[in-house]
């Protein structure tokens, strides 16, 4: 008996798989035709295998019929184009306000980009640049700002920074630009004191138009400035100004003005001398006593008060000595 | 189910409610295919008729803005004969007008050629009650006619006043607001079938629309087919279409006769499909692109390849002459023109002035036709085609569609009919309250 399950004899055949494996070996581009798909021989011959018998009975079914008519129902479109689109977009909107974790998350998430945002190195001030005053008052803006930097410009709120810089007394008005290379640069005009007023023990510093410019306690740190005193004087202060350069002869002697009554000006000069100037035509009063020096030397004799209030004459006010001298010389003549 | 007079009525009501709405649509319900057309109406122009005409104002011009025609399932001889079938096919035929449109329409007037129509001519005589006639003189002469017995489940479907005469006057076409004394009237009568109207009227319910008017397909495709002197003169139109053949004869611009012949293009088919063993479809196309009712010695020599489809390779390869297939052709198409000539016979045709005779519908195509007609029929016929209408588009100005179009144009200018004039209280029996309010509009 043989063996049934032995291999068939190949008796010197090629079997198709092999016969396959050769063609492809010697000529690879050419494929042979049981393995071309079906695309391919279509786009090879240029025909198609019909997929589906046409259809006989192109009606539409009554559902469709009737959706069609509903469709082109102006009212129904519109509200299906419109009405749909806009309810979904205010329900999703409803439900992300009414979901809590949605709106931190969203908040979170905005306060993120914002903070990413703000953090880049374009939106950092680096220094702080002032111009237009002096180094007191530079000083002095700095210490009353206060600020740190670098500072993020988002932080930095402009028109506060102003008006901190100008409730500075010295400063008029203040400008503030941040330019390109994190600078924050302000302009200052400054108010520049041009006389101290005596009120009490301190000396405040004004500028021409009455506003205080600043603080002293000592006058010897502004010999440069004139000096005035007295209630309201901050109001004349151009009055007290071209008494003082009327009284230029003087100078050295000049110690400063007061004013009398809140109308009109005492001038005072040391060794206790005053020089009392009316109301109206002061600077003619005032000429009339220089002149009178500059003739006499009356502010070296021993007056005490030179009155001009009266305008007819000028009344001297002599020391206690003099008036001794004077009584005496009388009684031995 | 209400008579037909009031559903007359209604669907009158209902065409007055689509025209001012401004969209209709309009149905041929054809053995071979369905059309449907839809219909604007400017409604300008509307305004401006309906200020000074009649019981029905002529509306003004109308564009077409939809048309589709699919092929026609489940009609036979131009009557219905499977319900789901036809609706199936009216609603493709409504779907694509509609697409086309982008319009919705509620309202369509149907033709149909079938339903065996017969013409009847009847008269009435009144008297004039005011002097002048009044649209109630009208009214009354118009129920005055007496009508004869139609049969069993038959009613008209057109009753047209043709010609009023009064006194002496033999032809008016119009007599309101003329003195007289004595008012007759020949009315045009047109019976069909009741059931095939029902029928079709619960085929349009189901797609959904209402049926707002119903034409008799002879009537319609005269309308577009015949120009206005052969209406007046006198003319027969004659639609050979799929699955019957309508005759209607006009004279002064009225049809005084309607007709069909239950044979059509479809039995010319069937003809070619027995003889050579061929599908219908395949037999339709050889009809549509071989076919000829003249015969020449050159047709002999044109062979034609018939397909049989069946897989037989024999089958599938023969040949035939074209005369063969004009021999096929001509027999069946000589037997619709002689039953034809035997209606216009019967209509004492040849007594009219005019004797054109208009051939429009599908069948009207087949070359050679005019003059086998003119053998026929007589010598003055022709080839119609329908009219030009706004915005129709190039394929659809065939003769095939003189049916459709006619419709169309109907739909725009009605013929008024015996309902569209108030018939007097005692004839319909309305109700009392309007009696009361007619007594006293004639008595103050």
């Amino acid at each position: 008996m043989q063996p049934i399950d032995r291999p068939e004899p190949t008796l010197g055949r090629v079997t198709p798989m092999e016969n396959i494996n050769q063609r492809k070996q010697d000529a690879p581009n050419i494929a042979p035709l049981g393995e071309v798909s079906a695309e391919k021989m279509e786009r090879l011959f240029g025909q198609k295998t019909p997929d589906a018998p046409p259809k006989l009975d192109p009606a539409p079914s009554r559902a469709k019929y009737k959706m069609q008519r509903l469709w082109l129902r102006p009212m129904v479109r519109g509200a299906v184009r419109t009405g749909v689109p806009v309810m979904t977009v205010f329900a999703i909107g409803l439900y992300m306000l009414t979901n809590d974790g949605i709106r931190e998350q969203f908040t979170q998430t905005l306060e993120e980009a914002r903070s990413s945002i703000q953090a880049r190195p374009e939106f950092q001030i680096e220094l702080m640049k002032i111009n237009g005053a002096t180094e007191a008052l530079d000083q002095q803006v700095r210490a009353a700002l206060g600020l740190q930097f670098p500072l993020n410009s988002f932080e930095l709120e402009l028109p506060k920074v102003k008006d901190k810089i100008e409730q500075i007394e010295a400063v008029k008005t203040a400008s503030l630009f941040l330019r390109s290379g994190g600078l924050l640069e302000v302009d200052i005009d400054q108010r520049m004191p041009v006389v101290l007023w005596r009120t009490g023990r301190e000396l405040d510093m004004l500028d021409a138009n009455g506003e205080r410019t600043g603080v002293l306690t000592s006058r010897l740190d502004r010999l440069d400035l004139p000096l005035i005193a007295g209630e309201a004087a901050e109001e004349h202060i151009g009055e007290a100004l071209e008494l003082y350069a009327l009284a230029k002869p003087i100078q050295d002697r000049l110690r400063g003005l007061r004013r009398m009554g809140m109308r009109r000006w005492d001038m005072i000069l040391d060794r206790g001398q005053t020089i009392q100037l009316p109301e109206k035509n002061a600077h003619d009063a005032l000429n009339r006593v220089l002149a009178l020096h500059a003739a006499q030397k009356i502010l070296a004799r021993d007056v005490v008060t030179i009155d001009m209030r009266d305008a007819t004459r000028p009344i001297l006010r002599l020391t206690d000595v003099a008036t001794e001298i004077i009584r005496a010389s009388a009684e031995t003549e | 189910m209400q008579s037909l007079f009031e559903t007359q009525k209604s669907m009158r009501q209902k065409r007055r409610a689509a025209l001012q709405r401004g969209v209709v649509a309009i149905l041929d319900v054809g053995t071979s295919k369905i059309v449907c057309m839809i219909l604007q109406f400017d409604p300008s122009v509307q305004m401006d008729a309906s200020s000074g005409m009649g019981a029905v104002a002529s509306h003004g011009s109308f564009r077409v803005i939809g048309v589709a025609k699919t092929r026609s399932r489940g009609v036979k001889l131009g009557e219905i004969s499977t319900m789901e079938e036809t609706e199936r096919a009216v609603r493709t035929a409504v779907q694509g007008a509609q697409k086309m449109a982008n319009v919705r329409v509620d309202h369509v007037i149907a033709c149909f050629s079938g339903a065996r129509p017969r013409s009847y001519g009847v008269a009435g005589e009144v008297e004039v009650e005011t002097g002048s006639v009044t649209d109630l003189d009208i009214g009354r002469v118009l129920a005055s006619c007496d009508t004869p017995y139609f049969g069993d489940g038959r009613e008209a479907i057109h009753a047209m006043p043709v010609n009023f005469a009064l006194d002496q006057n033999p032809s008016l076409s119009d007599p309101r607001g003329q003195i007289g004394h004595l008012l007759s009237v020949d009315m045009h009568l047109l019976t069909i079938d009741t059931r095939v109207l029902q029928n079709l009227m619960a085929c349009v319910k189901r797609c959904d629309m209402e049926l707002a008017g119903v034409v008799s397909s002879a009537y319609a495709s005269a309308i577009s087919a015949l120009v206005e002197d052969e209406q007046e003169l006198g003319a027969a139109c004659i639609d050979i279409g799929g699955g019957s053949t309508s005759v209607s004869v006009f004279l002064r611009k009225h049809m005084i006769f309607a007709d069909s012949v239950r044979i059509g293009g479809d039995h010319v088919t069937s003809d070619l499909s027995l003889g050579l063993q061929v599908p219908r479809t395949t037999a339709e196309r050889i009809k549509c692109i071989h076919g000829g009712v003249v015969a020449t010695s050159m047709d002999d020599r044109d062979m034609i390849d018939v397909d049989g489809q069946t897989g037989d390779w024999d089958h599938d390869r023969r040949q035939f002459t074209r005369s063969e297939i004009i021999g096929i052709i001509r027999p069946r198409v000589e037997e619709i023109l002689e039953e034809v000539a035997h209606k216009l016979q019967a209509a004492r045709f040849d007594t009219l002035p005019g004797q054109r005779i208009v051939l429009t519908g599908g069948a009207s195509q087949i070359p050679g036709m005019e003059g086998l007609a003119s053998r026929i029929l007589g010598q003055q016929v022709r080839l119609g085609r329908p009219l030009r209408v706004h915005g129709l588009p190039q394929a659809a100005t065939g003769p095939d569609y003189a049916a459709p179009v006619g419709l169309a144009l109907y739909a725009a200018h009605p013929q008024d009919e015996c309902w569209d004039f108030n018939v007097p209280a005692q004839r319909i029996g309305a109700k009392p309250m309007k009696r009361a309010m007619q007594w006293v509009k004639e008595n103050w």
